[in-house]
């Protein structure tokens, strides 16, 4: 028995016809109907794609006084002294030998260290994409979306639920990636696919990604 | 005007009925030859169309099964199902308008009059409830449509789509504002639209708004509260084919009111008649839906707006036979419709009466601002005065251009049982001069006694002439008498609306869908589901099913999900110091590799929740709470570190690790062949943890024991959760190995005398009387609770947590009640039948003189009592040594 790695919506996405495929070790799916279609109806309208696999690490220390160097990860400043960076899981590695540069020390004099708790699995993340993107997440949250630039990051209750939203733009097209703890992930999927349903959202799978430049 | 090619059915009451494109409810209702739109709420009184801009309750109907819409302003659509309220059998012929004859045993307050026992409301309220109502609340799950919920900001909201409202947000939006603009119409344009005197649509602006991205348009959307920090509740009907209504919360930094004014009716007797309607609903059947009204009108006007009103009947072909000023109009005449109106020069013949009233500015937003409500002798309104500087008035609703319609306070109010003031629920200037007369003579205990303006339309048909006949009656002035407060919501909002969606947010564990596949039976633990026992082959009831699970355990190996226990990650140099001054237990000398379990207490010696503590380095816990209690430990333990400046960072974790517990006699064998960490006693003794692989996933291993047997929680990313799952079981296959419950774990770690923090402690339990006075180390310095629990550990307790052992077969329940020597000596926390004693077993509060081991105690169980035995020991291995093996 191979040890595969599931996302929250392993189960969700075989029920709804999907295409998996192994994705550094998780399986996650490739199509829900064809590539292209998926990304056109993504351009035209919204998509939702499952992204739980991606990389997240939690930064939190009195010594982070300014973002931290990751180089081409992301990093996402949830309030002082705290940081959420996401990336490949190819860059994982290299990435936390790169944060750990601050030596863990009980030695005083030092500066306080910072603390790296690898959080992929804690969040069940979500990519909600597309030119309707925005109307959807309005009926989501009460964060203010409008004011969400490229970049941001905010957290507040999502589909009744802590969420965190990032912001990071797709090929011009306005994309939040929402995060979510992983046990309640089901359930907000499916929150997000009742609110965008007048919107015409649909899942969208890495394929689609991959079309669009965003993929991994 | 309603286009008359485009033409579609509909049905109202069973019948098939057309309508037109453009047309509302009502319009339609009203082409099709309907005259009486509901029935009134106390006396049955026939009523019709009155204000047509959703202001009045008039024309509320069952649309679509939801109650209470306003017809007038829903507009009509292919295939809907219109159905009538509050009549019986019908709205042209209610049984129930006999209520009417007998007004005089219903006095103002007659609830409060005539039901002067208890039992005389209980014996009335039931046909009072059939009789007097407002529509039937829909089934609920009927249907497919939802009600939703949705938040916006804006940097200026402007409420109203009238002129004024348009011309500011054009000013706004070309100044680079963001601007959101409701308007509650179909269509934009205010009174524009209907009042072709007045000027036309300013179409051109509309067509600019509409096409700056910065401007938002919601039409068919009302405003029915402004509350603190600019937040406007909106409630934004249809939004789509899926929705019945939205509700917007609308965060803005600037709220532009542009609501304009609405016009309120005269006060005569039978002004309520269907065919006496509003001068604006009048202009609004003819201007935006085509509509003759009547065939001969009457116009009751003080001048303002009768000529305007004259001219639109002529061009609707309508004979205008009289205009009458208010005061010379003794009554309207007619049954079910107006056949004319009485004066004192005789009688007019007519089939409608034309009531060009009293034009009110629509300022309860204002008001609800924190802004006044000044009354002005010149305009005869009540004028928005002393706005908050971010919510501005723009337009009619300022009073600028108001004229006075009529003198007020009236000269002469025609106090009559008939002349009603309120439509909404009946009161009529008969009943407002004797809640007078008894002594509720200011306008807000008048408001709340005779319930005036506070039925659907909130006081906007009648707060006016209310406040003007309690002026007349207690000769004071308009603004000595003053206005009533304005609160939302405001108008009217459903129950649905701010319910919202049906979303309850579902936690499942990694394993979930293995549980299903395995014939879990579900619980509910909060959001959480959890397996109660599986269903398997070999069981039929659920106590088998518990047994089988429960003698897999003790007999051989057992395995449960436990994913859904809090999990905490504590870093930091000071972690110790933090978790030793929250924590009862003392963790600063754990050492690394080892687990404590701890009560965590309040500063009064409560328990508040329990858990395992491990310290996987010098800088670094793992910290386990129970399943309900996650978000509050996180919570208290940040709370106690603010302002220490200590390095302490708190991670929640509990959705990333999947966790199980593999316990019995034989889950080192099923364990040791996935993983290669010395299991032995010697190496990894009880209470310790190992960071190892298992079958090949990185996985915390906790040596402890909540069922009493030798076992291991393992901790594990959430992504290997049905793999590692399936992986155990398969190990212990050769073992017999059986995935279990709540039920068989409660069952398991009670024989142990486990104690349930929150189950078998309550917010009075302290660890001493709980029996678990080792686990409070009042030999460290300081910590929460240390005080109390040292006054504790001193004093005599009150009451003791105590095992107990059924003497014979009854098995009480959880709660039941115990006695000793028939007095109430405390209760039953937890109880399970034992298959180790081939009893019940329990845990019980009992008053600390009879908590004494061998004490006959008595428990209620079925109606009858049962006698049980005070025993000191854990009921299964006490000394626990099964769980070091």
């Amino acid at each position: 028995m191979p040890a595969i790695r599931q996302t929250p919506l392993f189960h969700a996405h075989q029920r709804a016809g999907a295409n998996l495929m192994e994705h550094h070790g998780w399986q996650v799916p490739a199509y829900f109907t064809w590539a292209q279609k998926e990304a056109e109806q993504l351009s035209k309208n919204a998509g939702l794609s499952d992204l739980s696999w991606m990389t997240k690490l939690d930064l939190k220390g009195y010594g982070l006084k300014t973002p931290p160097a990751v180089g081409s990860a992301r990093d996402w400043c949830l309030s002082p002294q705290h940081y959420l960076v996401t990336c490949e899981p190819t860059k994982r590695d290299a990435l936390i030998a790169n944060l750990r540069s601050f030596p863990a020390s009980r030695d005083l004099s030092l500066p306080p260290p910072v603390y790296i708790t690898d959080v992929t699995s804690v969040y069940a993340q979500f990519l909600l994409a597309g030119p309707r993107s925005r109307e959807i997440l309005r009926k989501l949250t009460s964060l203010n979306v409008s004011a969400l630039q490229n970049l941001d990051c905010g957290q507040a209750s999502l589909a009744h639920v802590p969420g965190i939203v990032l912001r990071d733009d797709l090929e011009g097209m306005p994309a939040f990636h929402i995060l979510v703890s992983r046990e309640y992930g089901e359930s907000v999927w499916e929150a997000i696919l009742h609110a965008g349903h007048e919107f015409q959202l649909a899942p969208f799978g890495l394929k689609a990604l991959e079309f669009l430049g965003g993929g991994a | 005007m309603a286009d008359s090619s485009d033409r579609f059915t509909f049905q109202f009451d069973g019948e098939t009925l057309e309508a037109r494109s453009g047309d509302t409810v009502a319009s339609a209702l009203y082409r099709a030859g309907r005259r009486i739109f509901t029935r009134s709420f106390k006396y049955h009184r026939p009523r019709g169309l009155l204000c047509l801009a959703g202001k009045c309750p008039n024309c509320m109907m069952n649309v679509d099964g939801t109650p209470n819409v306003r017809a007038c302003i829903t507009p009509v659509r292919a295939g809907m199902a219109v159905r009538h309220q509050n009549a019986y059998p019908s709205l042209d012929h209610d049984w129930l308008a006999a209520v009417q004859r007998f007004d005089g045993l219903m006095p103002v307050g007659w609830y409060y009059k005539t039901m002067t026992h208890e039992w005389s409301w209980h014996a009335a309220e039931p046909y009072i409830r059939k009789v007097a109502g407002l529509g039937i609340a829909p089934e609920p799950g009927n249907g497919s449509k939802d009600y939703e919920h949705a938040w916006m900001n804006a940097e200026t909201a402007v409420i109203g789509g009238g002129p004024a409202g348009l011309q500011a947000a054009l000013e706004l939006g070309q100044g680079g504002s963001q601007i959101v603009l409701i308007d509650d119409q179909p269509e934009l344009g205010g009174h524009l639209r209907y009042r072709k005197r007045a000027g036309d649509v300013p179409a051109a602006v509309i067509a600019q708004l509409r096409s700056m991205p910065s401007v938002e348009i919601i039409s068919r959307a009302y405003c029915f509260g402004l509350y603190e920090g600019n937040l406007l509740g909106v409630l934004h009907a249809n939004p789509h084919a899926g929705a019945i209504e939205r509700l917007i919360h609308l965060r803005a930094k600037r709220v532009v009111v542009a609501t304009g004014v609405y016009e309120v009716p005269f006060t005569f007797e039978n002004n309520d008649l269907p065919g006496v309607m509003l001068s604006t609903g009048v202009q609004r059947l003819i201007h935006l839906h085509g509509i003759k009204p009547g065939t001969s009108a009457v116009i009751v006007a003080n001048g303002a707006h009768a000529d305007e009103v004259a001219d639109d009947l002529r061009g609707a072909g309508i004979e205008l036979v009289a205009v009458l000023a208010p005061g010379e109009v003794i009554s309207a005449t007619g049954s079910s419709h107006v056949t004319g109106i009485r004066t004192q020069n005789g009688e007019v013949a007519c089939d409608l009466v034309v009531m060009c009233g009293q034009r009110v500015p629509d300022a309860g937003l204002l008001h609800q601002a924190g802004g006044k409500l000044a009354w002005s002798d010149e305009r005869g309104a009540f004028l928005p005065v002393d706005l908050p500087a971010n919510v501005k008035a723009a337009g009619e609703v300022t009073g600028a251009s108001l004229t006075r319609a009529m003198s007020l306070p009236p000269k002469h109010v025609p106090f009559h049982k008939r002349s009603f003031v309120c439509f909404c629920s009946d009161v009529s200037t008969a009943d407002l001069r004797d809640g007078i007369s008894e002594g509720f003579d200011h306008i807000e205990t008048l408001k709340r006694y005779t319930t005036l303006t506070m039925g659907p339309c909130q006081g906007r048909m009648c707060q006016l002439a209310g406040i003007g006949a309690c002026a007349h009656e207690t000769g004071r002035t308009m603004a000595e008498t003053g206005v009533t407060t304005s609160r939302p919501p405001n108008p009217s909002v459903t129950l649905g609306a701010l319910a919202g969606p049906r979303h309850h947010p579902i936690r499942r564990t990694p394993m979930h869908d293995a549980h299903d596949q395995s014939g879990a039976v579900w619980m509910d633990m909060g959001e959480w589901k959890r397996p109660r026992y599986y269903k398997s082959a070999s069981c039929e009831s659920e106590r088998s099913c518990v047994e089988e699970e429960y003698r897999a355990v003790r007999e051989r190996a057992g395995l449960i999900d436990v994913s859904t226990l809090g999990k905490l990650d504590v870093k930091g140099r000071d972690a110790g110091k933090l978790l030793d001054k929250v924590y009862t237990n003392r963790f600063s000398d754990l050492k690394p590799g080892r687990v404590r379990y701890s009560v965590l207490c309040d500063e009064a010696g409560i328990m508040l929740d329990d858990g395992t503590i491990s310290r996987l380095a010098e800088d670094h816990y793992f910290i386990t709470t129970t399943t309900g209690n996650l978000d509050f430990v996180q919570q208290w333990l940040e709370w106690w570190l603010v302002g220490t400046g200590w390095d302490v960072h708190i991670t929640n974790v509990t959705g990333g690790r999947a966790a199980v517990n593999l316990a019995g006699p034989q889950a080192r064998d099923v364990l040791k062949t996935l993983t290669a960490c010395d299991l032995s006693s010697k190496a990894f003794p009880y209470m310790a943890c190992r960071e190892a692989e298992v079958a090949g996933a990185p996985a915390l291993l906790l040596r402890i024991g909540f069922v009493g047997e030798t076992g291991w929680e393992i901790h594990f990313p959430a992504e290997y959760g049905e793999y590692l799952w399936a992986r155990l079981l398969e190990a212990g296959k050769a073992y017999d190995i059986r995935p279990f419950g709540v039920e068989a774990q409660r069952l398991l770690r009670l024989e142990k005398r486990h104690v349930i923090v929150g189950v078998d402690t309550d917010a009075l339990s302290n660890p001493y009387e709980a029996g678990m006075a080792w686990v409070a180390k009042l030999d460290k310095p300081d910590f929460i609770g240390r005080n109390a629990l040292s006054r504790q550990a001193e004093a005599a307790p009150q009451q003791n947590l105590v095992g107990f052992v059924m003497n014979d077969d009854a098995v009480p329940q959880d709660g039941a009640a115990i006695l000793v020597d028939g007095a109430l000596a405390g209760r039953v926390t937890s109880a399970r039948y034992s298959p180790k004693n081939g009893k019940a077993v329990g845990l019980a509060w009992v008053a600390a003189k009879s908590a004494t081991e061998g004490t006959e105690i008595q428990i209620r169980v079925n109606g009858s009592t049962a006698r049980a035995r005070i025993v000191p020991e854990a009921f299964y291995d006490p000394a626990g040594e099964r769980l070091r093996m």
